[in-house]
């Protein structure tokens, strides 16, 4: 369902580590992955996910709404990192071989 | 820039606002507004527009409905029947008869003869007619190497075939009757009407369909159809009235042509024809500017008479170097006075008692045209107008309102 370069992939990663409300997650993903996503990425990606059942709110007095991956996401996330591995895999192999 | 970034927020479907505005408002107070960032709201906006289906619905049916609509205007819109006939002229000889041929009486004439316009004579006179079939005639010079020397076609356009072919057949023949010219091709039968293309139709209906549906999403999205609606309407309507309320004029034009080199001769003449008792006259013949305590002078500043010095002579004179050509304009608020008025005053200004005291020989060499003035506002201008300045006000005040 995602792409590797998909931001919503990237929300995935940042929200595996605990809940995070938008502005920590643009943070985090630019400190792990050098990328600053956009507010209008990031809550395409939210809308998304949220679509989805891959994440859910939070209950929170902040202003500020926080995530948290649900099962299916992490299912979901552990699923695309196999997958992310076996290309990296294969792709390294081959360029050996090159 | 904050600001703006609000504006755009708006852009985002109403359903997708009640769920995260609140906490993409509070995402967008912890980061630098920049450019980027706008652009980068703007293009997720749009994307959860197209995500939500509503921009695809309502341009998806627009675009569907104009589609078809040009389809139907190219295919069913009124379409006149264009007949041509072609005539190989001798240019002095039919610069000198085109006056005759197309003045309203041959015109008639022709109306008469050749039975046009049957149903339409109960209903208006026929001198209306005439102007109506003066309007529907076109000459098109055809150049052969050297520019004037190519055959004449005499084109006709009309709802129905057989009286366009009728009429340019018969203006053709007046000229060849008059020696003006030599006919080459008879009046063809138009079998297909001249329509709209149907390919600039559909792109035409494309265009609108894409512009209404970016219309229609930005009113969607700012939920200011109530104000767009009314003020629209308010704009047409009012728009209309104004149109329709606005006194209309008319311009009657006409040229008389000199023979001579002399242009004090052709400024006597003139002297001549607009003295004051000649427009006395002219103000009591034709009742102009009636309830004006000064009609002529109404009549000084609506009429406008100017020698053109034709270096080059004039074909339809025989003159040689150096004749004149007088323009006569004449602007007035009823379209058959403006043409009477004209044509009085080419007829005086060519009349032999005036001739005589100028010394210059002068004749007409165009027939009277009369069109509307270009300050007259038409009443579709004025709808049109009234329309588009109703939805950008109603638009504006609705965003406005949204805003607040």
């Amino acid at each position: 369902m995602t792409r590797n370069n998909d931001p919503a992939l990237l929300v995935l990663a940042s929200l595996a580590d605990g809940d995070k409300h938008g502005y920590a997650m643009i943070e985090d993903i630019e400190r792990f992955y050098g990328a600053r996503l956009g507010p209008g990425t990031l809550y395409g990606a939210i809308t998304r996910l949220e679509e989805s059942g891959w994440i859910a709110p939070v209950q929170s007095d902040d202003r500020r709404q926080p995530y948290t991956l649900t099962a299916l996401g992490r299912k979901s996330l552990e699923a695309e990192l196999v997958k992310l591995n076996e290309l990296i895999r294969t792709a390294s192999r081959r360029l050996k071989q090159a | 820039m904050r600001s703006i970034l609000r504006y755009v927020v708006r852009i985002y479907p109403r359903q997708w606002r009640d769920r995260y505005q609140r906490e993409l408002h509070a995402l967008l107070e912890d980061i630098p507004p920049t450019w980027r960032t706008v652009f980068d709201v703007t293009k997720g906006a749009i994307a959860m527009q197209i995500h939500s289906g509503s921009l695809l619905s309502i341009g998806g049916v627009l675009l569907g409905v104009t589609l078809l609509a040009g389809l139907l205007i190219s295919q069913t819109g009124r379409a006149d029947y264009r007949s041509e006939a072609v005539i190989l002229p001798d240019w002095p000889r039919l610069n000198a008869e085109a006056a005759s041929v197309l003045s309203r009486d041959s015109l008639a004439n022709i109306i008469l003869h050749n039975n046009l316009y049957k149903e339409d004579r109960a209903k208006a006179s026929l001198e209306d007619l005439a102007l109506r079939l003066r309007s529907s005639v076109l000459l098109i010079a055809t150049p052969a190497g050297d520019s004037s020397r190519g055959p004449l076609r005499i084109r006709v356009s009309d709802r129905d075939p057989a009286q366009a072919q009728r009429a340019s057949a018969a203006i053709a023949q007046r000229f060849v009757n008059a020696n003006a010219a030599s006919l080459i091709e008879q009046a063809n039968l138009p079998v297909r009407p001249d329509r709209p293309p149907f390919g600039i139709a559909l792109r035409i209906a494309l265009a609108i369909g894409v512009l209404a549906g970016i219309l229609f999403a930005v009113v969607q999205a700012f939920h200011i159809w109530k104000p767009v609606a009314l003020l629209g309407l308010a704009g047409a309507v009012l728009g209309a009235a104004a149109a329709s309320a606005l006194p209309r004029s008319f311009d009657g034009l006409s040229v008389v042509s000199c023979r001579t080199t002399d242009p004090a001769a052709v400024r006597n003449l003139i002297a001549l024809t607009t003295a004051p008792e000649e427009l006395t006259a002219l103000v009591q013949r034709f009742h102009l500017f009636p309830g004006d305590s000064r009609p002529e002078q109404r009549l000084v500043q609506s009429l406008n008479i100017h020698p053109y010095p034709r270096p080059r002579g004039n074909p339809a004179t025989r003159t040689g170097n150096g004749s004149y050509d007088i323009t006569i304009q004449f602007r007035y608020s009823d379209q058959n006075t403006a043409q009477l008025v004209t044509e009085a005053i080419g007829a005086r200004l060519t009349e032999a008692d005036n001739q005589q005291r100028a010394g210059i020989a002068s004749e007409m060499v165009a027939p009277v045209f009369v069109h509307a003035a270009t300050q007259a506002p038409r009443g579709s201008i004025g709808l049109i107008a009234g329309l588009v300045l109703g939805i950008v006000s109603g638009g504006l005040l609705g965003y406005r309102r949204s805003l607040a």
